[in-house]
């Protein structure tokens, strides 16, 4: 028979967990779990001092907290809603096209370049943080606002703010003839487009051509990186490349963001089986996706693995670090914004892998990273982090486990559900994950 | 980056949860349940977070900078590594020490005003012979 007490805390979490279908999904997918942890202890708690008699007296309070305080977080999210339309002026002055691009920088370039037309930034590092299957556009958008304030990157209103404005001019494609998205070949552009190939695809698209510019390289551009390094008249050259999408495109784009949302990577890996020619540049973007997964040996993603190698190089400030490890990477993706990011983790923890040289704090920049505080920081490598080199170390057995998530993956727990074998170049589940 | 740094006066008063949260997070670093234990104890009771209220407050705070999450386990063999950790920050702490200053200033006030009140509705023998 059953264990009464194992019965009652159960169906308390199942009846929880529901519940916290109230609150708003950005909330519920940052906090939900923790919140179910705590319920599950006060439960437990209550059960030993006076049974299921106990268990059920909690339930009175608890479900007033609920309840009062998912309204109170629907109120938040409203009173957000209401000062984001604001910005929606300047970007509704649209006329016959709308260009959709990865950044300001290009943004304003496009500007220059006399083509008309409304210009919609679509700026987010899809590749950090949490992109659950099964959100519409709206409730991603509340989702990746909140993991970016997290992340100190932005105040949660500004910038819940500029993805609904964002959101907005995209509902209203429809009023433009021609939509021209100009992206690159890197996986921070590509998780873009594939996010609006998706969502195109499940719209009604026969009062407006779709069409896409995409490129990894340009004439007399040795290094090419990105669009940001084009003046506007090569920008404008690429004007008349545009290519109309086709269905099988936004076919395999919606198809490519669905495993990437996917909470099983093998998902990601299946589709990376298929034929992806249409969209050239997709399979090794999301190949260096897989990269970020915890390395077989020694626990670390390849950036953080690429930091390591770096500053054992003899690489040692903030900035040569950054510098360096991207001229790693076959088509870098990573802004320095999030790579400070990965420095700062490295730095901390039980057993961090790095240190300041001279003993302090690895601190972040205050304001941008022209803060001389900031960029005189001297790091090194610890004898932890010298040891993962030699393959005598694990990243998640220093921390004591894992909680991070890639794309629609969420490895929590004392080892990773799933690593990156880097010599086989495939997914592999460690034994002893959960 | 988002920075931080403002006048701590510019968020007082802070609600109850709020400010019970910080004083739980000057002994150490606590996870939720953590907090909500500290609380209990330090108020006997009389003050109960419920979890909504509990994240509602720390999402409030993480937003606020007046504390941070973080990756260092007191007892990482004991502890479970879904649970997440929270740290007072220096401006927590401001924080915390300008909003104890105007509570200080409240109880000043309340008890000068009731010894008013008993005072007055002393019966006047009392009073004469006081």
């Amino acid at each position: 028979m059953a264990d009464p007490s194992k019965r009652i805390i159960a169906v308390s979490e199942h009846l929880y967990q529901q519940l916290l279908g109230a609150y708003p999904a950005a909330f519920r997918h940052q906090y939900g779990a923790q919140m179910t942890q705590v319920f599950l202890d006060c439960c437990r708690a209550a059960y030993q001092q006076s049974g299921t008699r106990g268990v059920l007296q909690l339930w009175i309070p608890a479900l007033g907290d609920l309840l009062s305080n998912a309204i109170a977080e629907h109120v938040s999210m409203l009173i957000a809603l209401f000062h984001a339309p604001r910005r929606l002026v300047f970007q509704r002055q649209g006329g016959p096209m709308l260009h959709i691009t990865n950044g300001d920088s290009v943004g304003g370039t496009l500007r220059q370049t006399g083509l008309p037309g409304a210009i919609v930034i679509w700026k987010d590092i899809l590749h950090e943080g949490p992109t659950p299957a099964g959100l519409s556009l709206g409730q991603m958008s509340q989702l990746r606002a909140q993991f970016l304030a997290d992340c100190a990157l932005g105040r949660y209103e500004e910038v819940l703010a500029d993805f609904l404005s964002r959101d907005t001019t995209l509902a209203q494609f429809a009023a433009h003839q021609e939509v021209i998205l100009w992206f690159e070949h890197d996986l921070y552009d590509q998780l873009q487009l594939i996010q609006l190939l998706d969502w195109f695809s499940q719209q009604d698209r026969t009062t407006s051509t779709i069409t896409l510019i995409c490129i990894n390289a340009f004439p007399g551009i040795a290094h090419f990186l990105g669009l940001g390094q084009l003046n506007a008249s090569q920008l404008r050259s690429l004007y008349e490349t545009r290519r109309p999408l086709t269905e099988e495109i936004f076919r395999l784009g919606s198809e490519a963001w669905k495993a990437y949302c996917s909470p099983d990577p093998k998902a990601l890996e299946d589709f990376l089986q298929k034929d992806t020619s249409v969209l050239p540049f997709l399979k090794a973007a999301l190949l260096r996706h897989l990269e970020q997964f915890p390395a077989l040996q020694g626990g670390l993603s390849r950036t953080e693995r690429q930091i390591l190698e770096v500053v054992a190089s003899g690489v040692h400030t903030p900035l040569e670090i950054f510098r360096a490890t991207q001229e790693q990477e076959e088509s870098p993706f990573l802004g320095d914004t999030p790579f400070w990011l990965y420095l700062s983790g490295l730095c901390t923890g039980r057993k961090p892998f790095l240190k300041r040289a001279d003993g302090g704090t690895f601190s972040l920049p205050t304001a941008d990273s022209h803060d001389p505080a900031f960029r005189e920081q001297v790091l090194a490598l610890t004898e932890e982090g010298q040891n993962v080199l030699v393959g005598q170390a694990d990243w998640i057995k220093s921390k004591s486990g894992i909680d991070r998530w890639l794309g629609g993956v969420h490895l929590q727990g004392q080892e990773a559900a799933w690593r990156w074998d880097t010599r086989l170049a495939t997914l592999v589940q460690p034994q002893g994950a959960a | 980056m988002q920075t931080r740094h403002q006048d701590p006066e510019l968020l007082l008063p802070l609600t109850p949860a709020v400010f019970h949260i910080l004083l739980s997070l000057v002994s150490g670093d606590h996870h939720g349940y953590g907090i909500m234990q500290e609380v209990n104890g330090s108020t006997e009771g009389k003050f109960r977070l419920g979890p909504g209220t509990l994240y509602r407050s720390i999402k409030q705070m993480l937003a606020q900078g007046l504390i941070i999450e973080w990756d260092e386990r007191p007892d990482p063999a004991l502890d479970d590594q879904r649970r997440r950790y929270y740290r007072l920050t220096n401006f927590g702490q401001c924080v915390l020490a300008a909003e104890t200053e105007r509570l200080e200033h409240v109880l000043q006030v309340a008890r000068a005003k009731q010894r008013g009140l008993a005072q007055n509705h002393q019966p006047a023998g009392e009073a004469a012979h006081g």
